[in-house]
């Protein structure tokens, strides 16, 4: 196989259909749950939609070039270059001068007018660092040249992603490595014998700082404490009931916009419940499901291992942010900063998710029926 | 490969089934519990969302107070009932709601239905931007809306602690005013977490000083029903109090001085020699900062801001005019300490000095004789300066006048402007012509394109009096918490030494003394007949004209009168610059106005 070969024919329509409907419908939602914000903060209500707009048309840009012009074997063999770029753009958060600190939190990079978030484009290192890792099958079932240099790599960017702090990154590549060693076909034992750290850290963090358990339960009971920590979640599911089945019509939440903090990239889930109601929810959840079942097929269908792993590995990082996503705005797991492949806000995010999608259309493109 | 890989599938599939699995699994879930949201229990979290929901609203605190150097209150603030408009919660598809609306706020507003409706209107442009519709309603007002409060519920009245000047505008280029932040301000954050209905310092003190004097917000949680009105208070943090500020101002000095200068246009500033403390501070014509608190109607802002003698501006800090002959000093100072030029030598005044082509004029038409440096400034002889101005340089000359503090901000803390010493790279940067040894000439004399404020002579003349320190004006003694605590107090800032020798500037200041005191000087008439007082006055052409009797001449030609001193001579208290525009001799009218301030502080003191 030669570098320069292009991969032009072999499409995945459904896929891409599904990915412009969302991006659609993401554009329209941060419009219409941003633009109060924007002419508040900004004196021009496009302020949040151009800039989303922005990156979604750098965003397709990148990801037909990586579709036409990347095989996906490249990231196999420029795993640990991708793996070091990826913990340097880490670091760079940190860097006075280059790093940006919104709301306490160290996430982003300036370049130029714009601001990156590293984080979002060190999740696909990651995964394709997992992937070759998994790949070479003859290794993964032995600790110390399968598990545990996935262990020290993902202790890397745990840390660094803690000191921004990033917990919502944090516990989605937890659950990503673990997913994908067990996919992988790594001894049960090991995986067992890697969790137990993992979880005896969590009750540390938990016992060491009592409001982190609190806020972590709240969302059980949020009646019990509708101004503290139950508020953003009480108003998350007013939201929801708000919308009923054909909802309040688009930018017509502007009442509950001011409750829910972030309405365009944590929160975008409710909003989308509250003007849309259920029909229009349901549909968009549906389209989720289609993604990540073509992602899984896609999987499928790859002509190499590394292939299936880095589709899998992939379709496991879309589903697990739009389950916990969804999960968060509807009140049933605790509040995490985790937004929605797609729809909410955020630059870096798109960018990345369009990568994925280039990604999985690339190993559909190279790839056996 | 490919063989390998059918055999890892068919291995995987129980895998993949799973993972299959535990999605569906997920989507139901969720699915499963947007129908109990939206559908099932929707009504009871819908009834909560729609009839009773919970609004934060901000508490604003009373702004610090600033206070004279004596305690005496110079802005307070007094709690006033203000009519507030939401628009976003106006019905806006409702016009004859709106009307209503206008109706009922017209004889309120005083304006007529069509006005208000105009008004209203607007404002749903910016539906989240609420508005002032008026401050300081009175208590029918307050009565009449409260009682119809349930029909209007865009309108909410507040009781606001508004910004109030109890002494008007005795002081106001020093204070400044507050005003409602404006959108600019708004859209560029200029103040963190600032919301619309908030009054800011837009200038002066009240600007410098806006983050010790704004206190802390605090939040009220409100229950509210549908229509907007409150039900209860659920929980309330109070807001904390800006600090207070004394000011280095001594306002029954301020007063006088202000009173000295009524109808005229001018500025007074008067600094304690040892500490560079300003005692007064006085820019006329004034305004009163009370009426940007309530809000300006076009037509009187429109009054302020064309009014031909700019009753904003702050003639003190931000006035440049030319020193004339007050300048001199510098010049003499520069002579003295570079031996161009020492306290014995002669030079010829015939009233005359030809140079190329020009002949320069002295002031006095059949010239001083021979005369000294004492001489010089104590008659302040023109042509004795265009000589040393020659012997000098210019280089000196600006090099001189700059480390006296000329052409750079003092560093007041209020808006102010730099000055200018000219320099020939100046000119030719700005004008693209060579300098000409004329322009040195004039220079020496402090015409030309020498412009500085009358706090930067001030500071000059600290420094003369105190024996060379050049002190940073200071306007701020002391913050203070709400409840009187000292936060801090602010020392006196050294800038630099005076570039001159104990003898030489003993020289000047015996020549300062004689400028009042000796008969034939230029302040003699202006003298106190019980203080002894040194100074210098100022005669500056504002355009040059052709010769014409003086009383002929338009007033906005007629030059600006100077004086600047100290006193008494002997361990000076006090130092006043005293600037008349279009006033004429410095001798004749600004020399008696620095005596009559200057006696009532001392006398005061006593």
């Amino acid at each position: 196989m030669h570098s320069k070969q292009t991969f032009p024919h072999k499409w995945d329509w459904e896929l891409f259909i599904l990915v412009f409907i969302l991006t659609g419908i993401g554009l329209m939602m941060v419009f219409s749950s941003s633009f109060v914000l924007a002419q508040k903060q900004y004196g021009d209500p496009y302020f949040f939609l151009k800039r989303q707009g922005f990156y979604a048309f750098i965003g397709i840009i990148l990801m037909l070039g990586m579709i036409r012009y990347i095989p996906y074997q490249l990231y196999q063999r420029l795993t640990y270059p991708l793996l070091c770029l990826a913990i340097i753009g880490l670091i760079l958060v940190f860097v006075p001068g280059i790093g940006r600190k919104i709301n306490n939190a160290t996430r982003w990079i300036r370049v130029g007018h714009f601001s990156l978030q590293p984080s979002e484009f060190a999740k696909i290192a990651f995964i394709s660092y997992l992937a070759a890792a998994v790949s070479r099958e003859e290794k993964i079932k032995q600790f110390s040249v399968g598990i545990l240099p996935t262990l020290i790599i993902y202790s890397i960017f745990a840390g660094l992603l803690l000191a921004e702090p990033d917990m919502g990154t944090v516990l989605l590549l937890a659950s990503l490595t673990f997913c994908m060693l067990f996919l992988g076909g790594a001894k049960i034992k090991h995986l067992f014998i890697i969790t137990c750290p993992g979880i005896a850290g969590l009750f540390y963090l938990l016992i060491k700082a009592p409001y982190r358990l609190k806020r972590l339960l709240a969302f059980l009971h949020p009646e019990n404490d509708p101004l503290g920590v139950g508020y953003v979640i009480l108003h998350s599911k007013l939201a929801f009931a708000s919308g009923g089945f054909w909802g309040q019509g688009l930018g017509a939440s502007q009442q509950k916009l001011f409750y829910l903090p972030e309405p365009f990239t944590d929160y975008i889930f409710s909003i989308l419940g509250e003007e849309l109601g259920f029909w229009g929810v349901a549909f968009i959840t549906f389209l989720f499901a289609l993604l990540i079942w073509r992602g899984i097929n896609i999987a499928r269908g790859a002509r190499d291992l590394f292939g299936f792993y880095l589709a899998l590995g992939i379709t496991l990082w879309l589903s697990m942010q739009t389950i916990i996503h969804m999960g968060v705005c509807l009140g049933l797991l605790p509040p995490k900063g985790i937004t929605l492949p797609f729809i909410s806000y955020g630059g870096s995010a798109l960018l990345a998710n369009f990568m994925a999608i280039g990604i999985l259309e690339n190993i559909h493109a190279q790839g056996q029926r | 490969m490919p063989l390998n890989q059918e055999l890892i599938l068919e291995s995987w599939k129980r895998h993949l089934k799973l993972l299959r699995f535990i999605i569906v699994i997920a989507f139901l879930i969720i699915v499963f519990r947007l129908l109990l949201l939206q559908l099932i229990n929707g009504k009871k979290y819908a009834y909560l969302a729609e009839n009773n929901h919970i609004e934060v609203e901000s508490i604003t605190p009373p702004r610090g107070i600033i206070y004279d150097r004596n305690g005496v209150t110079l802005a307070t603030n007094q709690p006033c009932f203000c009519l507030l408009l939401y628009p976003q919660k106006l019905p806006r598809h409702q016009p004859k709601v709106l009307k209503q609306y206008a109706k009922f706020l017209a004889p309120i507003l005083k304006k007529t239905p069509e006005e208000v409706e105009g008004l209203l209107k607007d404002s749903l442009k910016y539906p989240l931007r609420p508005i002032y519709l008026k401050k300081k309603l009175s208590w029918t007002e307050v009565t009449a809306i409260e009682t119809r409060s349930y029909f209007y519920s865009a309108l909410r009245i507040t009781v606001t602690p508004l910004r109030f000047y109890p002494l008007h505008s005795l002081g106001a280029h020093l204070l400044g005013y507050v005003g409602l932040i404006t959108a600019e301000q708004l859209k560029e954050n200029v103040f963190p977490g600032a919301e619309p209905t908030d009054f800011v310092g837009q200038i002066g003190i009240e600007k410098a000083w806006q983050r010790e004097l704004a206190g802390y917000k605090g939040k009220r949680y409100l229950e509210v029903d549908a229509l907007g009105r409150v039900l209860r208070v659920i929980k309330e943090i109070p807001p904390v109090p800006g600090n207070n500020i004394y000011l280095s101002i001594d306002i029954h000095l301020q007063k006088f001085a202000e009173r000295l200068l009524r109808h005229k246009k001018g500025a007074i500033v008067a600094l304690n020699p040892h500490n560079g403390e300003v005692l007064a501070l006085v820019s006329s014509p004034n305004f009163d900062p009370n009426l940007f608190v309530q809000g300006l109607d076009p037509k009187t802002w429109q009054k302020l801001v064309k009014n031909p003698y700019h009753p904003l501006e702050n003639r003190v800090t931000a006035g440049l005019y030319p020193p004339g002959s007050i300048f001199k000093v510098v010049t003499a100072l520069a002579g003295l300490q570079t031996k161009v030029i020492t306290p014995r030598d002669l030079i010829y005044c015939n009233g005359t000095f030809p140079l190329g082509n020009h002949i320069f004029r002295c002031w006095k038409k059949g010239g001083h004789g021979w005369v000294d440096i004492k001489k010089a400034l104590i008659q302040s002889c023109d042509v004795f300066f265009y000589q040393l101005g020659i012997d000098l340089g210019i280089e000196k000359i600006a090099s001189y006048a700059s480390q006296c503090g000329f052409g750079h901000p003092t560093g007041i803390g209020i808006k102010e402007a730099d000055g200018l010493i000219p320099t020939p790279d100046w000119k030719w940067q700005t004008r693209r012509k060579r300098w000409h040894k004329g322009d040195t000439v004039n220079v020496a004399i402090g015409q030309g394109a020498v412009l500085v404020t009358p706090l930067q002579i001030a500071q000059f003349f600290v420094a003369l009096a105190n024996g060379g320190n050049i002190y940073r004006p200071q306007v701020v003694l002391k913050i203070t918490s709400p409840t009187g605590k000292v936060i801090r107090e602010i020392k006196p800032t050294l800038k630099a030494k005076l570039p001159i020798s104990k003898r030489n500037l003993k020289i000047i200041n015996q020549a300062l003394a004689g400028v009042m005191n000796n008969p034939l000087g230029t302040g003699y008439k202006a003298r106190s007949d019980h203080i002894l007082i040194a100074g210098k006055t100022g005669t500056a052409q504002v355009i040059s004209l052709p010769k014409k009797k003086s009383n002929k001449v338009s007033p906005f030609y007629q030059d600006h009168a100077w004086f600047a001193g100290f006193a008494p001579v002997k361990n000076p208290q006090i130092v006043v610059v005293v600037l008349i525009e279009h006033g004429g001799h410095g001798g004749a009218t600004a020399a008696p106005l620095a005596r009559d301030l200057i006696e009532a502080y001392l006398d005061g003191q006593k």
